[in-house]
């Protein structure tokens, strides 16, 4: 119990609030303290509960660089010291499972190389969507996809059924920005969207907030003008359902519903 | 930025009576952490990006204008195709409904645009994508 050698865990979306018991406990008691947040607070916190062994990845963003390279030499770096028999603690901001590469990666490769790997759940950005926006999943259900992934792998939208859009801020730029990410898909994915919806639909423009008191960024535009939206790279993309459910009066009434 | 400032807000998110005690009084527990009054009012102005900025040491951005109203989303009529279980026709006519028949908005006012924020999340993330360069 409790002897993995690999533990990959999250500090949530705002560190203040949403980092857990567990996850301070295995950052304080790890070996190494490698970590991935983008919230000050989150990288000032692990230096504090893991003084010797806290150690940030984010050198290895580089301008330009294409995202996956950077991705494998964090990975790469993380199970070095798992294989020097190191107990390794692997932080990402929100949840370490939610859109996150890197940590999956270790977790598989380690495991594949005969060590004892774990991930811990999160709070994502997704959670605070659900929570900011007043929306359950499991009305009209959900459909969740990477933008870019949603433009070119030719996903389906069922407009009956809330849809969420991440990283709508670095559509189609696999390469890292530090300051401003060009976001050259947006005809392509307005195009798209307009397969299934009105341009004149409303769509939700969300960004959860990293400290306490501050509020979420929930700002309404008809899809038409989702350009001038003003989309960063944390922004995410919430368009309502646009049609009712198409039920199925048969399936309901041999189920019982009337 | 204080040191004070960024240990203040490290022990908010590992000790629960501070945290507490902030989300109680957040001026008296301000005060009580020997914040200066720059950095008291810096994190009770809820300005994510000058908070981020004061944090990271980078210059401030200029402060930003009171947060619109939020603009929540209504489902309901998506949820409920053949009504508001309960609801009477009238109240349901005067509520709000789904998405559909809207007439194109105008252009909104100059000053609509919204500035990029200053902070940023490194993606962690790539896409699966048979054409990119990157996969080999």
């Amino acid at each position: 119990m409790f002897d993995e050698r690999l533990i990959v865990v999250g500090t949530g979306i705002r560190t203040i609030g949403q980092l857990t018991l567990e996850t301070i406990a295995w950052l304080k008691r790890a070996d190494k303290a490698l970590y991935i947040v983008s919230d000050p607070i989150a990288e000032e916190l692990i230096k504090m509960l893991n003084p010797a062994g806290a150690e940030s990845l984010h050198p290895f963003y580089a301008d330009n660089k294409p995202r996956l390279q950077t991705y494998n030499e964090m990975i790469e770096r993380t199970l070095s010291y798992v294989r020097d028999g190191q107990r390794v603690c692997l932080a990402a901001y929100g949840h370490p499972g939610v859109f996150a590469y890197p940590t999956h990666e270790s977790v598989r490769r380690a495991r594949a190389e005969g060590f004892k790997a774990r991930m811990l759940p999160g709070i994502s950005a997704e959670d605070c969507l659900f929570a900011d926006l007043n929306i359950d999943p499991a009305m009209a259900g959900c459909q969740t996809y990477e933008a870019t992934d949603f433009l070119i792998n030719g996903r389906v939208i069922d407009n009956t059924s809330n849809v969420i859009l991440w990283q709508i801020g670095v559509l189609g730029d696999a390469t890292f920005k530090s300051t401003h990410y060009d976001i050259k898909g947006m005809p392509q994915l307005l195009t798209k969207l307009y397969q299934s919806y009105n341009p004149a639909h409303d769509v939700y423009i969300y960004e959860a907030p990293l400290f306490p008191g501050v509020e979420p960024v929930v700002r309404k535009v008809p899809l038409w003008m989702l350009p001038q939206a003003g989309a960063s790279a944390i922004s995410t993309l919430y368009i309502p359902p646009a049609a009712p459910p198409r039920s199925d009066p048969g399936i309901a009434a041999a189920m019982g519903f009337r | 930025m204080t040191r004070e400032l960024k240990d203040y807000m490290v022990e908010l998110a590992s000790n629960v009576d501070r945290l507490a005690a902030f989300m109680k009084d957040a001026p008296a527990a301000l005060r009580d952490a020997g914040l200066s009054e720059a950095d008291q009012a810096l994190l009770q102005s809820g300005d994510q990006s000058r908070i981020y900025a004061t944090l990271r040491n980078l210059p401030l951005p200029p402060a930003a204008s009171p947060s619109p109203a939020p603009q929540l989303p209504t489902v309901v009529a998506a949820q409920y195709p053949y009504g508001v279980p309960g609801q009477s026709a009238a109240a349901q006519a005067a509520a709000p409904s789904a998405q559909g028949a809207y007439a194109m908005p105008q252009w909104p006012a100059a000053g609509y645009g919204y500035a990029q924020p200053s902070y940023y999340a490194p993606p962690l993330y790539y896409v699966v994508c048979p054409y990119s360069p990157y996969q080999r």
